[in-house]
């Protein structure tokens, strides 16, 4: 298998075990730029930009899930930190920038952040700096995410989600816990404030800026240990999520409107086209799928889902979809979804390293999405929608791995960017990974251009055409070789051998 | 260098050393590279064709024999006896660690084939070992051919193995066909140039021309003495000797003819080789470049004509870094070579001659690890060479775009006149 090496890299110091979920990529400041959030389970949380960390929040519980989402449904993003405990937190960044100073009575956690602030005289070691309010006023630039809300739910998250999940628009939460339970929430404003409010409430410490709550919409129990949750949307554009089930096989739930529930039964035939997959049609608005891989349906095998694949539609594709159907089933003319075990078997395609991370990631840039797998010893494994395949080699063990677009300096487009939390107190992030094409190709001169040399040789160019087409591999490969080389000295060349 | 892209990268298990790359040219011109690391691991990497046409990397692992448990190997070096056969001599030298702590056993293991055949087998070749055992730690280990005359007829060409060692020395050893062994040679016999020296030699290029007449040899030492020798391979005579101090660790002599076809009919078509080299070499100028570690790498120019007088350092752009190899090629088929240097800040610089402000730093491409050796062979076997680099913790392979290239062939086609019309004048 080809194998890259990567350059670009990014080393941020970090200590204690992050989980699975617990890292994201994502502007959670709402500046254009992508950041790096990385929570541990020691309850911080913290927050990348460029190459520096910006923010530290701390005296939380053990993190379990970390998520960059427009939750509040007013086309900004915040975070929302899970804990195992159950709490459920928001931060957001203030829309109009706060003076620093205030921070500082904030509870929730952002005590530090008043001592943390960073100049923006790159040195890029962190500095710190004592409160100083007349400096601090001027970095405009400097957002610190403000707790904005704060929740009980119930405790032992594990996943989670942020997406518009029954298509009606709004952003939802979904979690996935330990205790096989699905279960997703709307934000529900309190219509007696505007959450606008946030900036003039800041130096309000006791009381949450954010008014409103999470509502309970769904509550789902499954099987099995839920392997990770996915938003996954068929060719008509329903929504509906995937939970992973041990196996290989996964739970869907359609929560759409009554409507597209009662047509979800009709749909059901279409995407169990496979032959390998059967569906075990429910009634209602959750089906068992599971694929036709024998070696993926070991049940005590936890498995990963990722659904909505970006891919370019052409008929390219269509066929290949179809020949693939039986590792990773597309639903004709709609988005592909990709299943792995965390024996390390994706999509078909078996390694030799314990998986334990799926995600997506267009690394190549050509607008379909490919599937970036990370084992706990470092290999990563770059996979695309025909199944050609690149490997990296991280070589250290990895607790938490994450794909995505990230912002190195704030005038520059985002990139790619692989983020890989190791076990020696660091934050890993590879970016702009250089990695054009997955198949690596001999050059092959065009026979037109060959054909070329010979009719200034004097050949007609059928003559010509001939002789290059009659040419051995060996001969060709001289040619072409000999092309290479400057026009004066090719011309005697060809004048002795040719 | 925008138009390398990351081809291929394969892990070596232990550390190299400037020493511990080789390429093996089949006789068929396909390529494999030998690569070897610190604690016994030879690896041979080649490209296989697939039936779409993807090439597909493999990387093997070699286990030769007499390397012992405990063993460290210190230089590694390739030749095929044979211009028309797979007939692969390998030369290992390994460090052998005893029990007791002072004392060190140093060999050269010798590889090669019972007979020659038809398909090339380095698992074969890996079984089949002579011993020598020296008295010295080895250094350097490079082949070059040793040419028989007699009365202006060339007798024959056979390959010999050159050594360098702590003793201050250079060894030669030859191949005594009848015994089956290697054997080592008295310098002055055939190789007048290697005299004892101030201290051990790091780094020896040769480089015959005039139709293996004449032999320029350069070499450096440990201490920074840098010797360029021109060598009458007839009479067996130094014609002349140059020589110069720097005052650091040296890691590397290159000497380079300026003209890049005669190197090049060399490597594509034996047959021709000759016949046209004779002609060829007389104009040619012969550069010398020298890679100092720590201070800046100089080059010097038409040294057969000027020694070592008429030099140039090359730019550089941080003075931290340790600059360990170089390769000199045209990577970007303008016609003129450009210098490239690898160096522990994990670069490889980019020197290109300009007419007007001589050798500039044009480009510098980071690498994952610090740079121990870099390679332009085609490695690929399409015609266009790669670059392989030899890095502290892998071996890379930077491909050229498909594209550019393309688009460098078309253009070099188009604008070449008419060779019809040539033909008559």
């Amino acid at each position: 298998m080809r194998a890259i090496s990567l350059v670009k890299r990014i080393e941020f110091e970090f200590s204690g075990n992050v989980v699975r979920n617990a890292l994201t990529l994502g502007d959670v400041d709402n500046d254009g730029c992508n950041e790096l959030i990385v929570g541990n389970q020691n309850g911080e949380v913290a927050i990348f930009k460029g190459e520096e960390r910006i923010q530290t929040i701390s005296k939380l519980s053990f993190v379990s899930c970390v998520a960059v989402g427009d939750i509040f449904n007013e086309n900004r993003n915040s975070l929302v930190v899970v804990t195992a405990d159950g709490w459920c937190f928001v931060y957001a960044a203030p829309e109009v920038p706060v003076d620093s100073a205030d921070v500082i009575e904030v509870d929730e956690g952002i005590e530090q952040t008043d001592g943390q602030i960073q100049s923006t005289s790159a040195s890029g070691s962190v500095e710190t700096l004592v409160s100083d309010t007349s400096k601090q006023a001027k970095k405009d630039d400097k957002f610190q995410l403000l707790c904005v809300h704060k929740q009980r739910i119930p405790a032992n998250a594990k996943n989670i989600l942020l997406g518009d999940v029954d298509g009606d628009g709004m952003i939802e939460m979904v979690l996935g816990l330990t205790d096989r339970v699905v279960r997703s929430y709307r934000w529900i404003n309190n219509s007696n404030k505007s959450t606008a409010d946030i900036a003039m409430d800041a130096d309000l410490s006791f009381e949450y800026k954010a008014l409103g709550k999470f509502t309970a919409l769904n509550k789902w129990e499954c099987a099995n240990q839920i392997g990770s949750i996915t938003l996954h949307h068929s060719f008509d554009g329903k929504a509906s999520l995937l939970i992973a089930q041990p196996g290989g096989t996964f739970m869907r739930i359609r929560c759409s409107t009554e409507e597209s529930i009662n047509l979800s039964g009709v749909e059901n035939s279409a995407p169990s086209n496979s032959s390998g997959s059967q569906g075990e049609t429910i009634p209602g608005s959750v089906d068992y799928q599971f694929l036709g891989i024998s070696r993926m349906r070991n049940q005590n095998i936890s498995t990963e889902i990722l659904g909505d694949l970006k891919c370019s539609l052409n008929d390219s594709y269509a066929s290949t979809s179809t020949q693939k159907s039986d590792s990773s089933k597309s639903a004709v003319k709609g988005r592909p979804y990709a299943v792995a075990t965390l024996d390390g078997t994706i999509m078909a395609i078996a390694v030799d390293h314990q998986i334990f991370a799926l995600t997506k990631l267009d690394v190549t840039g050509n607008g379909c999405d490919d599937i970036v797998v990370c084992s706990w010893d470092g290999q990563t494994y770059i996979l695309d929608q025909e199944k050609n395949s690149v490997r990296f080699h991280l070589d250290q063990p990895v607790q938490g791995f994450a794909s995505g677009y990230y912002n190195v300096k704030p005038d520059k487009p985002a990139v790619t960017c692989l983020v890989y939390v190791t076990f020696k107190n660091t934050v890993i992030l590879y970016y702009d990974i250089a990695l054009k094409e997955f198949i690596c190709k001999n050059f092959e001169p065009d026979p037109e251009l060959l054909s070329e040399l010979f009719v200034r040789d004097g050949k007609t160019p059928q003559e010509a055409m001939e002789i290059v087409t009659g040419m051995d591999k060996k001969t060709k490969k001289r040619t072409c070789r000999i092309s290479l080389i400057p026009c004066k000295t090719l011309r005697q060349f060809i004048q002795i051998f040719i | 260098m925008d138009h390398f892209k990351d081809a291929h990268y394969f892990y070596i298990p232990s550390q190299g050393n400037i020493y511990t790359m080789t390429e093996l040219k089949l006789a068929n011109g396909s390529m494999k590279l030998l690569v070897a690391s610190l604690k016994r691991e030879i690896s041979c990497f080649e490209y296989q064709e697939s039936p779409t046409g993807s090439l597909v990397p493999t990387t093997k692992e070699i286990s030769f024999t007499y390397i012992p448990n405990g063993a460290e190997i210190i230089s590694l070096d390739a030749f095929n006896k044979s211009s028309v056969a797979n007939e692969f001599v390998v030369g290992i030298t390994i460090i052998k660690n005893s029990n007791e702590s002072d004392s060190l056993e140093t060999y050269l293991n010798i590889y090669s084939e019972w007979e020659e055949s038809e398909d090339f087998n380095i698992e074969n070749i890996a079984q089949n070992c002579l011993n020598v055992e020296l008295n010295f730690i080895p250094y350097k280990l490079l082949h070059t051919v040793l040419v028989g005359w007699q009365d202006d007829e060339c007798l024959n060409k056979e390959f010999v193995f050159i050594l360098s060692g702590s003793d201050h020395q250079v060894h030669i050893y030859r191949e005594h066909t009848s015994e089956h062994v290697y054997k080592e040679i008295d310098n002055k016999d055939y190789f007048p140039e290697f005299t004892k020296t101030p201290s051990p030699v790091i780094w020896i290029d040769i480089y015959y021309s005039q139709d293996y007449t004449e032999r320029i040899t350069s070499f450096a030492c440990e201490c920074g003495y840098v010797k360029l020798l021109k060598v009458d391979t007839k009479k067996n005579q130094v014609v002349y000797n140059f020589s110069t101090r720097f005052g650091n660790y040296i890691s590397r002599v290159q000497i380079f003819p300026e003209d890049e076809v005669s190197h090049l009919f060399k490597t594509d078509d034996s047959e021709h080789a000759t016949k046209r080299e004779s002609k060829k070499d007389s104009p040619n100028k012969i550069n010398l470049v020298v890679i100092n570690t720590i201070l800046p790498a100089v080059i010097f120019r038409n040294v057969l004509e000027f020694g070592l007088t008429h030099y140039s350092t090359l730019p550089r752009h941080d003075s931290t870094s340790i600059m360990t190899c170089c390769e000199i090629a045209d990577i970007d088929f303008d016609g003129e070579k450009e210098i490239l240097i690898g160096n522990s800040a994990q670069e490889i610089m980019l020197l290109k001659h300009d007419t007007q402000k001589g050798w500039c730093l044009e480009d510098v491409k980071k690498i994952a690890a610090p740079v121990l050796g870099i390679k332009y062979i085609d490695i690929s076997g399409d015609g266009v060479r790669e670059l392989v680099i030899l890095g502290m913790k892998g071996v890379h392979v930077l491909q050229h775009d498909s594209s550019h290239i393309r688009q460098v062939l078309q253009t070099k086609i188009q604008s070449l006149p008419n060779i019809s019309q040539l033909k008559i004048y």
